[in-house]
């Protein structure tokens, strides 16, 4: 179809008959049918990608030729005033320093190991304390030294043990009796011996209760 | 031995880090601006192309134009950008506006005529708001192939897309661009036809003349 500028008169006829049966069916275009570069030809043009044979025609045909150039006007303008505008921008813009040589992401990079060794710091120091709260207690303070031996101290008093309680129970029921038997008005001799016995019951119940010295008092 | 000679010469040239800049940051800014879209934020990632160029420039081949080579740099950063503001939820809401057609006033002067800078200006501004409607990959292969007139096999090599994709893209986006600036079709119809019509009349006029 687009060889007819190169063929005889007489067979071009013959060809241009066939292209009028093909447009009245409506099988081709009307630059097709005139034997011009169709709508996607000139794009391939454009784009640098045309086939040899519509090449040919373009090469014989100046309607053509000036459809090209008339698609391809607006892109020309486009890449001149674009590229002048990039020149005058690019005038005015510094030159970039060796020294300054780190791109964007090398700073997005330092600025993230900064961060993370900022957060393995603030856990090392935590993690430091938790271990000297809990561990080293029992490994003995002295060696930890006076802030590490204190919590030490701490920590056991925070728990003690069940046998300890009651030591420390009766221990405290026997400073009681022993105070209320000395304070008592048969031992400063102001009773007889039964009124002594009725006062010392009532005395050791009422002025001195014994307190129920469980756990739960030592605790509070 | 003369097959060293452009790898040589070109390993010099990256090596004046000041001279690259100076001669090719209009055309790689332009090919950034115009993918992305932010004037500030092209001259940022123009920067950032030409230190990171200058860093590894032990690993340029010479097997590509040092342009060609610049680009597929700025094609990356650009791309690391478009994927970064994908889950920037705080991007910003406009981006800085670029305005060429103030530039037509500084064209060289070969298009003197008040006219044809009009008509310039205007057909710039229409291809540059026709850019605007295409995807990111017809963005790309258009500025390469018009802007920076790479062929289509340096187009595939930069963006790593097989030539016909390239293709493809580049046809859809000529298409979208030529249909937005709108002029062509009914124009070049128009022209067509009186053009048609003279060949029309020399054909005849060829054939009474044969007989």
């Amino acid at each position: 179809m687009t060889d007819l500028m190169h063929i005889a008169p007489s067979q071009t006829q013959v060809h241009r008959t066939r292209l009028s049966e093909d447009q009245a069916a409506g099988h081709l275009s009307e630059d097709q049918a005139a034997g011009h570069l169709s709508e996607d030809q000139l794009d391939d043009c454009l784009i640098g990608d045309l086939a040899a044979a519509p090449a040919a025609h373009l090469a014989a045909c100046p309607l053509c030729r000036q459809r090209v150039a008339e698609a391809g006007r607006p892109l020309a303008s486009f890449g001149a005033v674009s590229l002048a505008w990039a020149e005058r921008v690019s005038a005015t813009s510094p030159v970039p320093s060796i020294a300054a040589a780190r791109t964007a992401w090398e700073r997005r990079l330092s600025w993230s190991m900064a961060l993370a060794t900022c957060a393995v710091a603030m856990g090392i120091i935590t993690a430091g304390y938790g271990f000297a709260g809990l561990g080293f207690a029992g490994l003995g303070g002295a060696a930890a030294g006076p802030g590490l031996a204190q919590s030490a101290s701490s920590a056991s008093v925070a728990g003690p043990s069940t046998e300890q309680v009651s030591n420390d129970n009766r221990l405290l029921r026997t400073i009681d009796l022993e105070l209320a038997a000395s304070e008592s008005p048969a031992a400063l001799g102001l009773v007889s011996s039964q009124a002594t016995t009725r006062v010392r019951v009532s005395g050791a119940a009422g002025r001195y209760p014994l307190r129920d010295l469980g756990q739960d008092s030592i605790r509070d | 031995m003369t097959q060293l000679e452009p790898v040589v010469r070109t390993g010099s040239e990256l090596d004046d880090i000041e001279s690259l800049v100076r001669t090719y940051r209009p055309r790689l800014l332009r090919f950034v601006t115009f993918s992305i879209g932010d004037a500030d934020l092209a001259e940022s990632i123009t920067q950032d192309c030409f230190l990171k160029a200058y860093n590894s420039r032990a690993n340029f081949r010479g097997d590509c134009s040092v342009n060609t080579w610049l680009t597929s740099i700025a094609l990356n950063l650009i791309r690391d950008q478009q994927r970064l503001q994908k889950f920037r939820f705080w991007r910003q809401a406009r981006a800085t506006a670029i305005d060429i057609t103030d530039a037509a006033s500084f064209l060289p002067s070969n298009e003197s005529s008040p006219e044809s800078r009009v008509l310039v200006k205007e057909k710039a501004g229409q291809v540059q708001a026709a850019l605007e409607h295409l995807s990111p990959n017809q963005r790309t292969v258009f500025l390469m192939r018009f802007a920076e007139e790479m062929d289509l096999a340096e187009i595939a090599a930069v963006t790593r897309m097989p030539i016909n994709t390239v293709k493809t893209h580049l046809h859809r986006a000529l298409k979208s661009v030529r249909a937005q600036v709108g002029s062509m079709p009914g124009n070049l119809a128009a022209d067509h036809h009186s053009i048609a019509a003279e060949a029309g009349h020399a054909d005849d006029s060829e054939r009474r003349s044969s007989r």
